[in-house]
């Protein structure tokens, strides 16, 4: 299915006040038609100043010096925050303190965005069932969002926010406090979504099966970028984790039929390698 | 339907305008007995709530302090001149003695109202409960945020404190042990605290709180009397002040 959205970022960079380093180095990029897309890279490499710079946050509530021009679709988050926050899904690194602390209950939680935009109540009610639903929240629905584990928790702000349906999601490691099962609802909830995703996540498994688009980045740069398929078979970095699918496959010397050299990323192309070497 | 407590009848504004009368009440009255009988009615009353380990809690630590109080203003007070009682060479003096217990029967006349607010208002309904009177949303969580960052802080402390335990630091049972290991946690503690009060502010405006379409939640529970015992304690408040006003003046 073709994907109608428009990326650019041109030259831009970001400096944070009393840091001695750029967090962010002239950043650019020009792409269209992209669902996902997943942002790798170590520590101090830029992901989540990248986040915030794609929420709007940057400038206008983290303190920070952005140079370059940058937008998503026909936005530009610096001067068309209000309208493009209507638009947007965000979630932080720090699930717990995304959550309001003054809900009662998950339910409530759940409706917060959905009180603030003043949509009808038997509305609100509905959707909040639907993501509870689709997050495997419905149990909790009348407990305290405080008695939630923290893969429970980050759950909810996830949910929170995809309950109004935003066109655009942001998500800094959204899955790093899940359990194997609450990261493959995530991972599969993700696949559906018809939202344009931008996503930073260790999990590199997931992002190889889910993604359609991979950036690479390290040190404040964006050192690579392309289908997750291209970006793992380029580079060689012992600091960054391959998918196990990769790195199984290079240990049995099983490379895709397509060009004999490049080694699958994901289960699908895995099988497909498994079977040619069977043949050859 | 479940049946409302008798506390629950009552809205969070009366609560406060209560905890501020009680409070000024215990100023204006100079007699020792008739502050101490107020702090009785508070306790029967934080009693009924029935948070009883909380209760404790609280009142142990004001009572150490009231005890402290006691001693030093017995011992040293400069209107001393009345012997009570003697231990050793230690002469305790009656004039210091109730002036610490006056002071003390302020001390847990607020401590007690403000228990009885806390133990008995949700953040929810406070919050509620302030936007249906018409207060911008906005201003509801500034204000609720900020009885919030000592809450949050002390559950950020009880975290590290696990952590500290884990590792095997801080398994002394010593209280002078346990205030110093307070002191390398402090800086870090604030800062995280404010750290996620500043996380909190940035996704709440992603959240769109101050979106004018916002609609104010209807009450948790409907409330006895709200709008008169409002203007009953507000005059009872601007009587209590004009007599503290009156009794400064006479002085």
């Amino acid at each position: 299915m073709a994907f109608n959205s428009k990326i650019v970022f041109s030259h831009v960079s970001v400096s944070y006040p009393a840091a001695s380093q750029p967090a962010l180095k002239d950043f650019s990029i020009r792409l269209t038609n992209k669902h996902i897309i997943g942002i790798i890279g170590n520590s101090r490499a830029g992901k989540t100043t990248l986040c915030h710079l794609l929420a709007g946050t940057l400038p206008k509530m983290v303190d920070g010096e952005v140079s370059g021009h940058y937008q998503i679709n026909q936005w530009s988050p610096q001067q068309d925050w209000g309208v493009y926050n209507h638009q947007t899904g965000v979630v932080l690194q720090d699930a717990s303190s995304q959550l309001t602390s003054f809900t009662e209950t998950v339910a409530d939680e759940l409706a917060f965005n959905l009180i603030n935009r003043g949509i009808q109540s038997q509305q609100i009610k509905k959707k909040v069932r639907r993501v509870a639903q689709l997050f495997g929240l419905t149990n909790q629905l009348t407990l305290s969002p405080a008695a939630l584990s923290g893969g429970q928790k980050q759950r909810l702000a996830i949910a929170s926010v995809i309950v109004t349906d935003p066109a655009i999601l942001i998500m800094d490691d959204p899955t790093s406090q899940m359990d194997p099962r609450g990261r493959q609802i995530f991972f599969h909830w993700l696949q559906q979504t018809t939202a344009l995703v931008f996503i930073t996540s260790y999990e590199v498994d997931a992002l190889a099966e889910v993604a359609d688009e991979l950036w690479l980045m390290d040190k404040g740069q964006l050192v690579d970028h392309g289908t997750p398929f291209a970006v793992f078979n380029r580079f060689t970095s012992p600091r960054i984790k391959h998918p196990v699918c990769w790195q199984l496959a290079k240990k049995m010397g099983w490379v895709l039929p397509t060009d004999g050299q490049s080694y699958p990323v994901n289960y699908q192309q895995l099988e497909e390698a498994f079977h040619a070497a069977q043949d050859s | 339907m479940t049946t409302l407590t008798w506390f629950q009848r009552f809205d969070p504004v009366t609560k406060l305008l209560l905890i501020l009368c009680l409070g000024l009440a215990s100023f204006v009255i100079p007699t020792l007995t008739i502050n101490w009988l107020l702090v009785f009615i508070l306790f029967l009353l934080a009693i009924s709530i029935g948070k009883l380990s909380s209760l404790v809690k609280i009142l142990s630590f004001s009572l150490f302090f009231i005890a402290t109080m006691i001693i030093v203003q017995g011992l040293v007070n400069p209107g001393n001149h009345t012997l009570l009682w003697r231990i050793e060479i230690l002469n305790f003096y009656k004039e210091g003695v109730n002036y610490a217990l006056l002071l003390g029967s302020r001390l847990l006349t607020i401590v007690l109202t403000t228990f009885f607010f806390i133990a008995t208002t949700s953040v929810t309904e406070n919050a509620r409960y302030l936007e249906s009177q018409g207060i911008a949303f906005k201003k509801v969580y500034m204000f609720i945020s900020v009885c919030y960052i000592l809450p949050q802080m002390m559950a950020n402390l009880h975290q590290i404190k696990l952590a500290q335990r884990a590792r095997g630091i801080g398994q002394q049972k010593s209280w002078l042990y346990r205030f110093k290991m307070l002191f390398p946690i402090l800086v870090p503690l604030v800062v995280k605290t404010l750290d996620q009060a500043m996380t909190r502010a940035i996704a709440l405006q992603l959240r769109e709180y101050d979106n004018p379409q916002r609609q104010p939640q209807p009450l948790i529970h409907h409330y006895l009397l709200a709008r008169f015992n409002h203007y009953l304690l507000s005059i009872l408040i601007i009587m209590l002040g004009g007599m503290k006003v009156w009794l400064l003046i006479q002085k």
